[in-house]
């Protein structure tokens, strides 16, 4: 069965434009509605103004780094989006994420067919 | 075929030891079987070193046969012998030990050291054996044996410390024995060492007082050593002590003269200074340079040598004094006893004049029996009367005198001389020696017609015409059979009241004369009086002291053997006569010199050689010390290394991270666009505009990562080794940029960088590089947690050639107590476990490697590192960089 995300809300949070850029590309590619942020702040705030789907955001960045958004949303957002981490360098276990709810955290670079598939299961998994 | 070879050598050996043990012997003065020197000591002990200790037969063989030929008893010599044995097989034994194990602090003077205690010790044991023997077969006495095992002693000792240095050194270098090449230098120095030798001989053994000049022998050996190396330093050694020892046994030289015992002591004490300065030089030479040690001993000797000088000139002015006042007591003890000759005379010539009438003889006799002339004055062989007689008077004159009771007067000439007739035709007169008393002891003289002999008749006619005693030249008095050299001394007499003050007055007014004959030998005899044993003397006539013209020779006999040379001639007229003395020392003249000189000298020579040992030691001390410091620098240089290897690594540790993800994100993008490139491809190149853009993407993503790469080159090698090049600023700004920029992104530090001048810079690129990550990261940790987070970094390069980079951030300053502190190694404020403060420390010498500056800033309120470097290196900068 091909991936498919269609009417799902995909954000995308890194703060290098163009890997934001190659993300949207690979949901849209899927059929997903995409929005990005470049910060975790920004991103916060597009959580709240739309009910998103699926988050993926990247760990390092300024202005508010993915794993704090990760807890943020956990303690003030109404709604729970199914939160993926994508990290350069381990910089936070894996255990951690996963005690605020991250569903699964992608190494940079990430095989995308992989990736897709994982979030389609999960996806599948909720219907 | 072995054994054949070991008797063989055997034989060899005692046949040399046989000659040096007879060289010996023939220097024995004190006792017959002791020497002052003995060789035969120091070449047993070579032979036994050189040849082994089972080579001990050829010693107890040469020994036996040596001493088998002195007058002493068979135990004695089988004592003896065993004592040279025994000698031979310790001193051996000590001297193999010392060279084999050398105690550290002894290192190359053990050698030496070995050779001195070797010598001690086991020559003592040949001394004890020697006198033990003597005294037991009564060839001495107790209280001789002192002196006696001193100089057995002192001599094997001297013997050993001379000969057998020389002997070891040179057997055990003959194996390698090459001739040398010889350069001009060296020609000259072998030229200026020959002449130097030949000064020093002359000046210390074939002059007189060539004593004082001993020290000079000392630098002589020192230049020998430095020229001709340790063999030559030894034969000269051997050559300046067999010259001394043979000089003074032929009672010649600087140790002669005066007291025997206190020359053998000043010759023994000589060798050995000589023998150990010689040695203690060889273990200078091999400890390391001559240099140093060279220049001191050379003062020292300048110092002591005219110690010494002064010293020997100081007791040599003793003796001097000592002697001329002997020679003045004797002088006018000579010239009384001539003077109270005169006053015999006198007394017969008062005699004489007193009465009107003639003396009559047995007058005369009776007056000579009073006077005791043999008694008083035991020089004078009579007293008589001479009288002039013209030749017509002559046979009534022997009438007259025969007719007077002298029944066999008979008037002769002397024999050999003029005849009577002869004698008359000639003069014309005659001097007649009418009366003399005693008789017994001068019968021929009377009758004797003086005026035949010209001595006799010109002293006779000098009395007359002057008035004056005078005693004849040297005669042989006719009634001496012994025919020594004698005198006679007239004493003129003329008609009382009558005037005699010219040459003609007295000559028409002379009567005749009373005369006395002596010896010479008697007249000088005991005139010397307590001095006789110390002093030698010798009178000769006139003014040359040639062997002819001697009359009197004193005789303690000890200048026998020398050729006659006089510590002082003298003058001196005895009755119008003139005689020169010659006076010299005998061998028990009291000199001010005892032996303190000697010991003097000696302390002088050993004062020196510790000096130079001092030196020595220091200089080695030194050495090893700057062993021991090179080698701790050289610890401490690749300790340095390490460290900065380490604080590479910890440097890299800290970025790793940071590293990490800037690669991973474009790496993630590059395959995400490839994703697409394939997708879009597949879709058959509808968007082509996509596909191209996304390759571009994919291109500039290469370059990104390849950027973070070369900022890495920054950790890749310790760079110090590097050749400098001209780089460009912005490139190394690039690569270090290139590593640090995501981490001040990730943490919200702001990172400001100004306008790079456009310049290259001639340095090590990498080490810049390390230079400027580290100050980065360092401003980085200090603001991360503030409120206010910038770095700023601002460049510029002027035109003195100097490029100033100043790297400030938004964190406080650092304290002025800080401040010089934080430039040293392992300072740190960071916690435990975060950082080693190593960088600053490392990178202020990373900038002065480059001739540049690194230090803090004043001016800044913040934190405000400056780095000044030079655009381009001056030569001599690189050279020392």
């Amino acid at each position: 069965m091909s991936v498919s995300l269609k009417n799902k809300l995909v954000l995308v949070v890194d703060d290098e434009p163009l890997m934001c850029e190659c993300l949207v590309d690979i949901f849209e590619s899927v059929g997903a509605k995409v929005i990005q942020a470049f910060d975790g702040i920004s991103a916060f705030e597009l959580l709240k103004s739309n009910k998103v789907d699926i988050l993926l955001s990247d760990i390092r960045m300024p202005g508010g780094d993915g794993y704090s958004l990760m807890k943020q949303i956990g303690l003030e957002l109404n709604y729970k989006p199914m939160m993926y981490l994508c990290t350069g360098f381990s910089d936070v276990s894996v255990q951690d994420a996963l005690a605020v709810g991250v569903l699964k955290v992608f190494d940079k670079p990430f095989n995308v067919s992989e990736m897709l598939d994982i979030i389609f299961a999960e996806v599948n998994k909720r219907l | 075929m072995k054994i054949l070879k070991y008797i063989l050598f055997n034989l060899v050996f005692a046949l040399i030891y046989f000659a040096a043990a007879k060289l010996g012997l023939s220097l024995a003065t004190v006792n017959s079987s002791a020497s002052p020197v003995w060789p035969a000591t120091g070449l047993a002990i070579a032979i036994l070193v050189l040849g082994g200790q089972k080579m001990w037969p050829a010693i107890a063989i040469g020994a036996f046969a040596a001493n088998f030929l002195t007058p002493s008893p068979l135990v004695t010599i089988l004592f003896i012998t065993i004592g040279n044995t025994l000698e031979a097989l310790v001193g051996s034994y000590i001297f193999n030990k010392f060279s084999k194990k050398s105690p550290q602090f002894l290192e190359n003077q053990s050698v030496t050291v070995g050779i001195i205690a070797a010598s001690l010790i086991a020559t003592s044991l040949s001394a004890s054996f020697g006198v033990l023997a003597l005294i037991y077969s009564n060839s001495l006495v107790w209280a001789e044996a002192g002196n006696v095992w001193r100089t057995w002693w002192v001599g094997d000792l001297l013997g050993a410390l001379v000969v057998a240095p020389l002997l070891i050194a040179f057997g055990s270098s003959s194996k390698s024995f090459k001739i040398p090449k010889v350069s001009l230098s060296q020609v000259f120095l072998i030229i200026v060492s020959i002449g130097t030798l030949y000064s020093i001989t002359q000046i210390i053994f074939f002059s007189s007082n060539g004593h004082r000049f001993l020290f000079l022998v000392f630098p002589t050996i020192l230049l020998f050593l430095v020229v001709y190396g340790q063999l030559g330093a030894h034969v000269l050694t051997l050559f300046i002590c067999a010259m001394s020892v043979v000089f003074t046994v032929h009672n010649n030289g600087p140790f002669s003269g005066g007291n025997l015992n206190h020359n053998l002591i000043n010759l023994q004490l000589f060798l050995a200074a000589v023998a150990v300065t010689t040695l203690t030089m060889i273990g200078f030479k091999k400890s390391g340079s001559l240099r140093l040690p060279g220049i001191v001993l050379t003062l020292s000797w300048a110092l002591s040598g005219t110690l010494f000088y002064l010293f020997h000139e100081n007791q040599a002015a003793k003796d001097q004094t000592y002697l001329n006042n002997i020679i003045l007591e004797s002088e006018i003890n000579i010239k009384s006893r001539m003077s109270s000759y005169e006053n015999t005379l006198l007394s017969g010539v008062s005699l004489i004049g007193s009465s009107n009438r003639r003396l009559k003889v047995n007058e005369w006799a009776s007056f000579l029996s009073l006077l005791k002339i043999d008694q008083r004055h035991p020089g004078i062989k009579g007293l008589g009367t001479i009288w002039p007689v013209s030749h017509q008077d002559l046979i009534k004159y022997e009438s007259k005198i025969k007719s007077e009771g002298i029944l066999d007067f008979q008037i002769h000439p002397l024999p050999n001389h003029d005849s009577l007739a002869e004698a008359g035709k000639k003069f014309g007169n005659h001097y007649i020696v009418t009366f003399i008393e005693p008789l017994k002891s001068s019968l021929s003289a009377r009758g004797l017609d003086i005026g035949t002999e010209p001595n006799r008749r010109l002293a006779a006619e000098l009395a007359r015409d002057t008035g004056v005693p005078h005693i004849t030249s040297k005669i042989t008095l006719i009634q001496d059979y012994t025919q020594r050299p004698g005198f006679l001394l007239y004493y003129p007499m003329y008609q009382i009241g009558k005037p005699i003050d010219t040459v003609e007055k007295r000559r028409s007014f002379f009567k005749g004369w009373v005369y006395a004959p002596f010896v010479a030998d008697e007249f000088f005899k005991g005139l010397l009086g307590k001095y006789s044993d110390q002093v030698d003397l010798y009178v000769f006539e006139g003014n040359n002291t040639t062997s002819e013209a001697l009359v009197f020779e004193s005789g303690t006999k000890s200048n026998t053997a020398t050729t006659k040379k006089f510590d002082l001639t003298t003058k001196i007229e005895l009755s119008k006569r003139n005689f020169s003395l010659g006076w010299k020392k005998s061998n028990n003249f009291i000199s001010s010199f005892d032996t303190t000189t000697a010991w003097v000298g000696f302390c002088g020579a050993l004062v020196s050689l510790l000096l130079g040992m001092i030196v020595v030691i220091l200089e080695s001390v030194g050495r090893r010390a700057r062993v021991i410091a090179d080698k701790k620098t050289h610890q401490l240089e690749e300790h340095e290394m390490k460290m900065l290897s380490s604080a590479r690594l910890s440097s890299l540790g800290e970025m790793a991270a940071g590293i990490a993800h800037e690669i991973n994100n474009p790496l993630a993008i590059i395959s995400v666009k490839t994703r697409s490139v394939s997708s879009e491809v597949i879709l058959n190149f509808a968007n082509k505009g996509k596909i191209l853009s996304d390759l571009e993407k994919i291109d500039q993503t290469v370059f990104r990562i390849a950027k973070i790469i070369k900022g890495l080159r920054a950790f890749s090698r310790d760079g110090s080794k590097e050749p400098f090049s001209l780089i460009q600023l912005s490139v190394i700004l690039n690569d270090t940029l290139g590593l640090c920029a995501e981490r001040f992104k990730t943490s919200g530090v702001e990172l400001r960088i100004s306008k790079i001048p456009p310049i290259e810079i001639e340095c090590r690129g990498i080490q810049i590089s390390q230079v400027l990550i580290n100050l980065l990261n360092n401003s980085f940790d200090a603001v991360r947690n503030q409120n206010e987070k910038w770095v700023e970094v601002v460049i510029k390069a002027q035109n003195d050639n100097w490029l100033t980079i100043k790297v400030t951030d938004s964190g406080p300053g650092i304290s002025i107590e800080i401040q010089d502190k934080i430039m040293e190694p392992f300072f740190t404020t960071k916690d435990i476990g975060k950082g080693t403060g190593l960088g600053l420390s490392i990178t202020k010498g990373l900038i002065e490697d480059h001739n540049g500056k690194f230090f803090v800033s004043r001016e800044s309120i913040r934190t405000c590192f400056v780095v000044q470097l030079p655009i381009l290196q001056s030569t001599e900068q690189k050279g020392a960089a």
